[in-house]
């Protein structure tokens, strides 16, 4: 690119950009927030403005069970003034030796600066049986994949609220108005997404692993299977048979899968049975233009209608 | 990138040490492995020790119940890994010891020593599998174990490492003439009575006690690269024992600069940038090698 | 480094040995004098190395005696059951022969070195200390393990095989070596060897074994063109390839 301009004006402009450097570099309180998933640093962004500095963990694409700790986010959380996390046993395979390594006391377990979105929530397929006898399960606290529940908006911001106030009290009004703002936008999205359920009701839908359980129930789709036998464990032979064989007669469904979970396995089954596989975005950032959390429940609520319709 | 190296040292001192110490002494393990032809046994080992840590996970709701791990409740031993780190190496070991000692046992019958420990790593493999299969939790959290958790390593896990490491260090040094003569030339140890048994028993457990450590804290995948590359690496350039041993640490050591280096530099996880630290230094170790045979043709 | 003539270096009474079940010699009787060259020759498989591991005591005797009294021992291992992959020089492996006497951290010590130095040069290698000994020919690698035997200091020195697959001037050398060695030093030999001729100019005896026997042989007899050629030839078919190998 070349840039032509006379003396004066290119003084101004190198004038702006140094103020605006240093106004950049004088934060005004900021707050430092390390959230474990993007969904979450999306609502952190909305509630904390631009009073909050905040850090996404894991990525879009990623398996929310499985993600692996850079060094970067390591730094991050020990610098951090609040952490927030989903819970219920989503992010516990990493989340505890990400803790250990920070060495925040603020953030840690219990910590002023810690919130726990799982905290209050009641969970769906909560085990009756709480001993772990029944085999491997990585939802051993109910589903805790809240964040794909188009109801759980406001459950998100009013946890997320109540940590930014007690580490930054003097930001209340500011957070507050913010609240409010965004509990006004998710209850106008609510009624959409409520509108649009109407055009499902009743659909059919094999899944991978469970996460979209909480959209499917809203949505009132009906699942007909999952390809994981249980939450976290690959699928077996027998399990894909049993699932094929109980496909047989049906017509007319889509197998839904995230960008972790899309592979040779679901592919297969597409193959045998020719339903087509829908990829949702399985977090905020897991495509481009899904950048917010309501952009991305709209996302899949459109990307369901338009592959469901079609069958 | 921008590092801030103060910070980073102030956030990872036991990370950077835990990787500089395993750098510096398993490459003195891996060339007793190296020398003996058995570098089989550097990825076969591991291998037994990660099956031993899936095997833990798998019967961990029947040991809570009926043994108990320090009084941790079952959610707890299952996803706090730190808390339960003495039951996960504990389990390591065992697989890891019993692993050596049935090689060990079918080592006396003739027959390809490379197809056996081949067949071995085959069988642990599929037990890590099949265990994680049936651990509560499913596979995530043996990945999450055995994905190498140098990064987020936590005190104990140093000290362990720390003192276990140092051990093997101290012995290896101490000992040296034996392991050494022992290895090349049983015979003329015998004759000059030293105990070729004890110290093959020596050899056994510091192999032993070096991957059932790092398996847990710098994870398996290092401890192979550690363990074999180094070596190898160091034979290229060695002219005699005393230096292979030294080039062989340092490459050890350089390796896992360089990958703390990338790491912090590129914001890459840990352990595999540490195994990719001593690919480079192999290769750089074979580059004199390849501009010889370019001047030759 | 002179033992006292006439003490018995090692006695063995009626020693049989063998490997797990089997016995592979029975009731050998033997006695090592200082100053003494024997040759221990034998059909492939008769179980001459098996006689050479009891009276190194690598292998325990299942019945019968063996006394080695407080004799130094030295072994001049096949240079083909080292293997090359070590990295070592010269000199590195020759200090393994101080191995025995040395504390326990270290790898030599002042006075050995330069015995080390000292019996390089007698096997004729001086300067070659710094050279890797996976370089070097067989006939050199040979004299290297030969001043490695030497450092230990021994009074009865057992070699096995040593100059197969050397050549005929190799040969000569190391035979020369060892028959200065006897006669200046009154170390005693005890030679496993598949080649008459090398034997028959060098060893005041020998001991044949055969089916698990071993019998004395004199020097006379081994001097007598064609006796032990009948013997040999009597043997396995396996041992006359062995010869000219
Ligand atoms: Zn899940």
């Amino acid at each position: 690119m070349v840039v032509k301009t006379t003396r004066g004006s290119a003084k101004g402009i190198l004038y702006a950009l140094l103020t605006s450097l240093l106004l950049a570099s004088i934060p005004l309180a900021e707050v430092r927030v390390v959230a474990t998933i993007p969904d979450l640093a999306d609502i952190v962004r909305e509630v904390g403005g631009d009073r909050v500095k905040v850090t996404a963990i894991a990525k879009g694409t990623e398996n929310v069970h499985e993600v692996r700790i850079r060094p970067s986010q390591i730094i991050a959380t020990d610098r951090a003034d609040l952490f927030v996390q989903m819970g219920l046993s989503l992010e516990h395979a990493w989340v505890p030796g990400l803790l250990t390594a920070a060495r925040n006391q603020d953030v840690s377990v219990g910590g002023k600066g810690f919130v726990n979105c799982g905290e209050g929530w009641e969970a769906l397929d909560v085990p009756a049986d709480a001993s772990r006898k029944r085999g491997a399960d990585l939802h051993p606290n109910g589903n805790p994949h809240f964040n794909l529940d188009p109801h759980s908006g406001p459950h998100m911001a009013r946890k997320i609220l109540e940590g930014l106030l007690r580490v930054d009290p003097d930001g209340r009004e500011y957070y507050e108005a913010n609240f409010a703002t965004y509990s006004k936008a998710l209850d106008v999205a609510l009624k959409r997404w409520e509108k649009q359920r109407e055009r499902l009701k009743g659909h059919k839908i094999v899944v991978y692993h469970t996460e979209f359980r909480y959209l499917t129930k809203f949505l009132g789709l009906e699942v007909l299977g999952t390809i994981e036998p249980k939450p976290g464990v690959p699928p077996t032979p027998s399990h894909l048979i049993k699932l094929i064989e109980s496909l047989k007669d049906q017509r007319g469904f889509v197998i839904v899968t995230a960008a972790w979970s899309n592979n040779r396995q679901v592919a297969e089954l597409s193959r045998r049975t020719s339903a087509p596989v829908v990829e949702l975005p399985g977090m905020v950032g897991s495509a481009a233009g899904v950048d917010t959390w309501i952009g991305s429940m709209d996302v899949r609520i459109n990307k369901l209608i338009a592959a469901l319709e079609k069958e | 990138m921008e590092v801030e190296w103060s910070l980073v040292w102030e956030i990872f001192p036991l990370s950077i040490l835990a990787a500089l110490l395993a750098g510096l002494v398993c490459p003195q393990v891996g060339n007793f492995l190296f020398l003996r032809r058995t570098g089989f046994y550097g990825v076969a080992l591991p291998q037994f020790a990660a099956c031993g840590v899936a095997f833990g996970f798998a019967i961990m709701p029947w040991w809570v119940a009926h043994v108990g791990i320090g009084g941790l409740d079952l959610d707890t031993a299952l996803e706090d890994t730190h808390a339960a780190v003495n039951y996960h190496m504990a389990w390591a070991g065992v697989f890891t010891f019993g692993g050596l000692g049935i090689l060990y046992l079918f080592g006396q019958k003739p027959g390809s020593e490379a197809a056996r420990i081949a067949a071995a790593f085959a069988l642990a493999s599929a037990g890590t599998i099949l265990f994680a299969h049936a651990s509560p939790t499913g596979e995530i959290f043996v990945h999450e174990l055995l994905r190498g958790s140098i990064l987020v390593i936590g005190l104990h896990e140093f000290e362990t490492l720390a003192v276990a490491f140092g051990f093997v260090a101290l012995a290896m040094w101490w000992f040296q003439r034996g392991l050494l003569l022992v290895s090349f030339d049983p015979d003329t140890a015998r004759v000059l009575g030293l105990g070729v048994r004890r110290y093959e028993a020596l050899l056994v457990v510091l192999i032993g006690l070096t991957v059932t450590i790092g398996s847990l804290t710098v994870g398996p995948v290092v401890l192979f690269a550690l363990l074999v590359l180094p070596p190898l690496a160091a034979s290229h350039l060695a002219r005699s024992l005393r230096s292979f041993r030294w080039i062989s640490s340092l490459i050890g050591l350089g390796s896992a600069a360089l990958g703390l280096q990338l790491s912090f530099a590129f914001d890459l996880p840990l352990g595999p940038t540490i195994v990719a630290g001593a690919g480079i230094l192999l290769g750089l170790s074979l580059l004199p090698f390849l501009s010889l045979g370019k001047s030759r043709t | 480094m002179v033992p006292q003539t006439g003490s018995c270096l090692l006695s063995m009474t009626a020693a049989s040995f063998g490997y797990g079940k089997q016995e592979v010699i029975g009731g050998a009787s033997i006695a090592i004098e200082p100053a003494e060259f024997i040759a221990v020759m034998g059909p492939n498989g008769s179980g001459k190395t098996t006689l050479m591991r009891g009276v190194l005591g690598l292998l325990e005797a299942r019945s019968g005696r063996v006394d080695r009294g407080d004799t130094r021992l030295g072994y001049v291992p096949q240079r083909e059951s080292l293997d090359r992959l070590y990295p070592l020089t010269v000199l590195e492996v020759v200090r393994m022969g101080a191995f025995g006497r040395l504390r326990h951290w270290r790898t030599k010590s002042r006075g050995d070195e330069n015995l080390c130095l000292q019996m390089l040069e007698r096997v004729g290698l001086e300067g070659a200390h710094s050279k890797p000994f996976s370089s070097l020919s067989g006939g050199q690698r040979q004299r290297v393990l030969m001043a490695r035997a030497l450092v230990m200091q021994p009074q009865l020195l057992v070699l096995d095989e040593p100059t197969s697959g050397v050549d005929q001037a190799a040969a000569e050398g190391i035979r020369d070596l060892l028959l200065s060695m006897v006669r200046e030093e009154g170390l005693a030999i005890l030679l496993v060897s598949h080649q008459l001729e090398f034997v028959r100019t060098c060893a005041s005896r020998a001991l044949w074994v055969e089916g698990g026997r071993v019998t004395e042989k004199s020097k006379e007899s081994l001097l007598q063109n064609g006796s032990v050629e009948a013997l040999l030839a009597a043997g396995k078919k396996a041992a006359k390839e062995g010869i000219q190998a």
